[in-house]
């Protein structure tokens, strides 16, 4: 076999046992051992190259950001402030119809700015916004799905673990990332609102009569309270990106800063105990793990595809053919978005990006708008079927049992479309990202 | 007097020992990881504060980080197994689980055992590192300012992925086990959990 068909075999062979079920960072890591292994005909070399890879893969300080912002998010997530964001958003957008749902936008943008996972949105919003809503009469399609689809501005807008995983894989500066994604993640929160405000004006009985009801449940709400609530959220992510912005400190200070502000957060909230603080910087430590190691296997992965001569034929393949960038960008998103119906997020950029950076840099696609892109793809996944996590999150965190998985995906549909859309203006206008 | 039933009373009885052992171990890791991430956090800010107040950075920040996270990282590793956050896509392991269990059985004791398989040449490869880094003083930072050897996250390295290769190794044999219908394991473990 020549090294190439190897190649090619690994990535069949990656697919199959992921998908089977294996444990997706034995899979990388073994069988790209195996690839290695055959490819140079040596098993030491093999070995050498996991042993070396295990441990040098991670050991920079920059990966130290990846606990940090976990231990953020997580401490963060322990604390009332999402349903306090919600309120203070209410209050903003209560004299409008959709008021309800656009607050829910907007305080998942907010609070997708002091945590870095989907997830974490999906579950807290369902609890605090869906009940509001479907109280205020929505029609049930419609709060899910604002909740589900809002719930994707966790990965997109910084601090996000994905978008430190690409950083990582694609070898960008975090930094960079970060600043670059606030733009666009802010595009999607401003289509999904005017998305919210059309369905208001068409469908006024779906949006129900939220601003009589959404009166009396501000009552008590007054400018100077919303500023007060706001003040330590608004205080912390000027810390956090701004310090990433203006210079100030590196990504992993800057996490390290955020986690500490959170901390101190809730304990001024007394919501913390010295249990809590244990349990969640455990959950951290597995978060952690299970990401770095991920990154370590999809380190091994890429050499071993390097080796195997697989991305330099399928870019002189590209050369040869008339392949144009668009073309490359469409099949890209065609397959991330089939991947995402499968697969979870991380591991769909691990696998799929080694195979794809060639090729995207024989076309000279700035690696920032290309981290952006995937991102926003990678995401649309978290709302389709069969697998759709946010989805599952969202139905898990239901209390009431009348909402139907099948509703929840149709009602996040319309989120995935403007996603995609969001896809197709950074593409048209890539000025949105890099300047 | 050795009876049959003493045998047995004595083999659960070993295998509830080395069971609680392991648990032991990998929990004691998984605290050590933790408190390493808390002191991450501050030791970074006080480089932070330090910088910005006092003009002046703490000597072997960087150092002290680098080695920080490779070693969380293998502190955690089993912790995260045995919690199940090792990440897997389980959507069709689980259908072959609800149809065929006995199928899904050996599937999962497969799955472990490339578990085994990988983990074992990983801690290999760190026990190597590690007495490298022991023989030849393996350090990070400028001498003269601040140094911090490497062996330390070496044996760490090594620890994690060997204790993280018995987890696999034990569920390839819990699997197998259930395959059979012999389960020795399992009353152990229940007993191991009511004498802590």
């Amino acid at each position: 076999m020549t090294g190439l068909e190897i190649g090619v075999a690994s990535v069949a062979g990656i697919f199959f046992f992921v998908i089977l079920g294996m444990y997706i960072p034995v899979v990388l890591a073994l069988v790209s051992l195996v690839g290695t292994w055959f490819i140079t005909s040596n098993f030491d070399i093999a070995i050498f190259l996991l042993s070396q890879k295990s441990v040098e893969t991670i050991s920079s300080q920059e990966f130290a950001v990846v606990p940090l912002f976990v231990l953020m998010g997580l401490l963060i997530s322990t604390s009332d402030i999402a349903r306090e964001t919600f309120s203070v958003a209410n209050y903003v957008f209560r004299k409008i119809s959709g008021g309800l749902g656009v607050a829910t936008v907007a305080a998942n943008a907010i609070f997708a700015s002091i945590t870095g996972v989907s997830i974490a949105s999906a579950a807290v919003f369902t609890r605090v916004a869906v009940p509001e809503m479907l109280r205020f009469g929505y029609h049930p399609r419609l709060a899910v799905g604002i909740v589900a689809g809002s719930s994707v501005l966790g990965m997109l807008i910084p601090p996000s673990i994905l978008l430190i995983v690409y950083a990582f894989i694609a070898e960008v500066s975090v930094g960079s990332l970060f600043i670059a994604a606030i733009i666009p993640g802010l595009i999607l929160a401003v289509f999904y609102s005017i998305a919210i405000l059309a369905v208001g004006k068409l469908r006024p009985h779906w949006v129900g009569q939220d601003q009589l009801a959404a009166l009396d449940d501000i009552d008590d709400m007054t400018f100077s309270k919303a500023a007060k609530l706001l003040a330590p959220i608004g205080l912390l992510v000027a810390l956090v990106i701004g310090g990433i912005y203006g210079g100030i400190f590196t990504p992993t200070e800057s996490g390290a800063i955020g986690a500490a502000g959170a901390l101190i957060l809730t304990v001024a909230k007394r919501r913390m105990s010295w249990a809590i603080f244990w349990q969640v910087t455990v959950q951290t430590g597995h978060v952690t793990a299970s990401i770095c190691f991920m990154i370590i296997a999809a380190s091994m992965y890429s050499s071993m595809l390097g080796l195997s001569g697989v991305p330099s034929e399928l870019q002189a393949w590209v050369s040869a053919s008339n392949f144009s960038v668009l073309m490359l960008i469409v099949a890209y998103v065609a397959i991330v978005i089939v991947l995402g119906t499968l697969l979870d997020s991380v591991s769909i950029i691990l696998i799929v990006l080694p195979i794809f950076i060639p090729l995207f840099n024989h076309f000279d696609v700035d690696m920032i708008w290309l981290g952006i892109l995937s991102i926003i793809v990678v995401e649309i996944g978290l709302l389709t079927p069969p697998l759709g996590i946010a989805v599952f999150v969202v139905k898990s965190c239901l209390p009431d049992e009348q909402i139907s998985l099948k509703d929840i995906f149709l009602g996040a549909l319309p989120f995935g479309l403007i996603m995609l859309l969001v896809v197709i203006l950074i593409t048209a206008f890539p000025a949105l990202i890099v300047h | 007097m050795s009876s049959p039933t003493h045998h047995r009373s004595l083999f659960l009885r070993g295998a509830a020992t080395l069971i609680w052992c392991i648990d032991t171990a990998v929990a004691s890791l998984n605290s050590l990881g933790t408190l390493l991430i808390m002191a991450m956090m501050g030791l970074i800010c006080a480089d932070v504060v330090s910088r910005n107040l006092l003009g002046s950075s703490l000597p072997g920040v960087i150092e002290l980080t680098e080695l920080g996270i490779v070693s969380i990282v293998y502190l955690q590793i089993a912790d995260t197994y045995k919690s199940g956050k090792l990440m897997r896509s389980d959507g069709v392991i689980k259908t072959i689980e609800a149809k065929f269990p006995r199928v899904g059985l050996v599937v999962n004791a497969m799955f472990d055992a490339t578990g085994v398989v990988l983990f074992f040449y990983i801690a290999k490869g760190a026990e190597k590192r590690f007495s490298e880094a022991w023989d030849g003083g393996y350090y990070l930072g400028n001498q003269g300012s601040f140094t911090a050897p490497t062996w330390p996250m070496e044996l760490i390295v090594a620890i994690g992925s060997a204790l993280l290769c018995v987890l696999f190794f034990a569920s390839v044999l819990r699997n197998l086990g259930l395959l059979l219908g012999v389960n020795p394991l399992e009353p152990a473990r229940s007993r191991s959990t009511s004498e802590q």
